[in-house]
């Protein structure tokens, strides 16, 4: 007791009041409904304070990071224009006859993203152009760093584009290796957990994937997209036991999950190759 | 801290514990609209010795807040309130006699005399109140309620602690 009593004597009198007094105000908040819904609804606006600043910083900081894309998307664009008028000087000045052998086949609408998810099995972008901006049915949709997906559903001001984050995707695509033409091709398939990859199928295993940042990029064989689209890079790949074909894992370069802007690809064969197609398909 | 003068302090906790639950408790006291408690057990509080060491002070007038907190049912808040008035008890009997007294014994009415008495137990119980009232309250926005029950609650207080005082005169 005595020994209790001296090591007592020798706290510090104001820590051991600090102490106690915490102990007693958390009896308090814990114990006593009035005096606990206070706190905590205090404490609660001023986390809320605190956490609205904060939200206010973070638009900031992705203010910048919207700038930057724009600035990109401007000068991807720029650089279109630029070289659309060299060519046409060109044309209309030497060569004559390659005026009627060079036809524009893709043209692009910018469009807004205005609604978007990524976390379903099956997601959808709405986008801010429609019937009445020449969007139809079955155009492809890019953005300066990859593809979004397919337009689903038109409507006279906007359009419903199924994204490649859609089970149901199937996007035809090559491996191109970063020096070398590779040139294999198969179809990119999303299996509906992570928003920045895809996988590869149908390559078959006799190919070489040599380089783990070989670039997948679109074929265009589809009437979706432009062929040379680059999609992401080679994450990570393997033959699995018993496959005959590789298993590639694709990591996206767009960020599915905060595109703002995108382009709808319009092909203005199209409708000249299904046609053609359904042809063939009559037949069979 | 003899053994007697240790009774002395338990047989004082009893008359005042007793005041306070068997009396005071029991009494609703109003004006107008305002409800307010009375307390006389600061007075154990004030009435232990002088010099008794700080931290064993602090313990005791913890344990006597708990103590009141289960009867009150309002669990911490009499705990932080005596705590605050252990914590400044020596300051504001060093500011009323300054020159000092004998640390053995207790500051009660006998030892002070009338005024300085006054001067101290009021000026700690002003304090015990507010604080009190604080807790209770629990928000800068019923300053005005938590001023007015101070007040009030400090001149019935008063008036029951000098007769309690009173009585255990015969104690010292």
């Amino acid at each position: 007791m005595n020994t209790l009593l001296q090591l007592l004597y020798r706290v510090n009198h104001r820590a051991l009041f600090l102490l106690l007094m915490l102990m007693s105000i958390f009896m308090i908040v814990r114990n006593n409904e009035a005096q606990g819904k206070i706190f905590w609804n205090s404490t609660g606006m001023v986390f809320g304070l605190f956490s609205s600043g904060a939200n206010s910083v973070w638009s900031y900081f992705n203010l910048s990071r919207e700038n930057e894309k724009l600035q990109r998307e401007i000068s991807v664009l720029r650089g279109q224009l630029a070289q659309d008028q060299y060519n046409n000087e060109l044309v209309r000045d030497t060569l004559q006859k390659v005026d009627s052998n060079r036809i524009q086949i893709y043209e692009y609408i910018e469009a807004k993203v205005i609604n978007n998810s990524v976390d379903k099995p099956k997601n959808y972008l709405t986008l801010n152009r429609g019937s009445r901006h020449g969007v139809k049915e079955n155009m492809g949709v890019i953005t300066a760093d990859g593809i979004l997906g397919v337009v689903r559903y038109v409507s006279p001001n906007y359009c419903q584009v199924m994204s490649i984050l859609h089970t149901d995707t199937r996007v035809s695509a090559q491996v191109k290796g970063k020096d070398v033409v590779k040139g294999f091709y198969g179809s990119l398939v999303w299996n509906g957990s992570d928003p920045s990859m895809m996988y590869l199928m149908d390559i078959p295993k006799h190919n070489k994937i040599s380089s783990k940042d070989d670039i997948v990029e679109t074929t265009g064989f589809s009437t979706y997209y432009p062929p040379g689209v680059s999609i992401g890079k080679v994450f990570y790949h393997e033959i699995p036991p018993g496959s005959s074909n590789h298993l590639i894992k694709v990591k996206l370069n767009v960020n599915m999950s905060n595109v703002r802007y995108a382009l709808i690809v319009v092909n203005k064969h199209a409708d000249e190759i299904k046609q053609l197609e359904a042809r063939v398909k009559d037949e069979q | 801290m003899n053994n007697n003068s240790l009774l002395r302090i338990v047989f004082k906790f009893i008359i005042i514990w007793l005041l306070q639950i068997v009396v005071l408790k029991q009494i609703q006291f109003w004006i107008g609209p305002y409800h307010y408690e009375v307390f006389v057990y600061p007075l154990f509080i004030l009435l232990l010795p002088a010099g008794m060491q700080i931290n064993l002070l602090l313990i005791v007038a913890f344990a006597t807040g708990l103590i009141m907190d289960g009867t009150y049912n309002s669990l911490g808040v009499h705990a932080s309130s005596s705590l605050l008035l252990a914590f400044s008890r020596s300051r504001i009997l060093n500011w009323v006699i300054p020159r000092g007294m004998d640390e053995s014994a207790a500051p009660s009415l006998k030892r002070l005399k009338l005024l300085p008495f006054l001067r101290y137990v009021a000026v700690a119980l002003l304090l015990y109140l507010v604080f009190y009232y604080s807790m209770v309250f629990f928000a800068p926005a019923f300053f005005v309620d938590i001023i007015v029950k101070s007040l009030l609650s400090f001149v019935v207080s008063m008036i029951f602690i000098l007769i309690l005082s009173g009585i255990l005169n015969g104690l010292d």
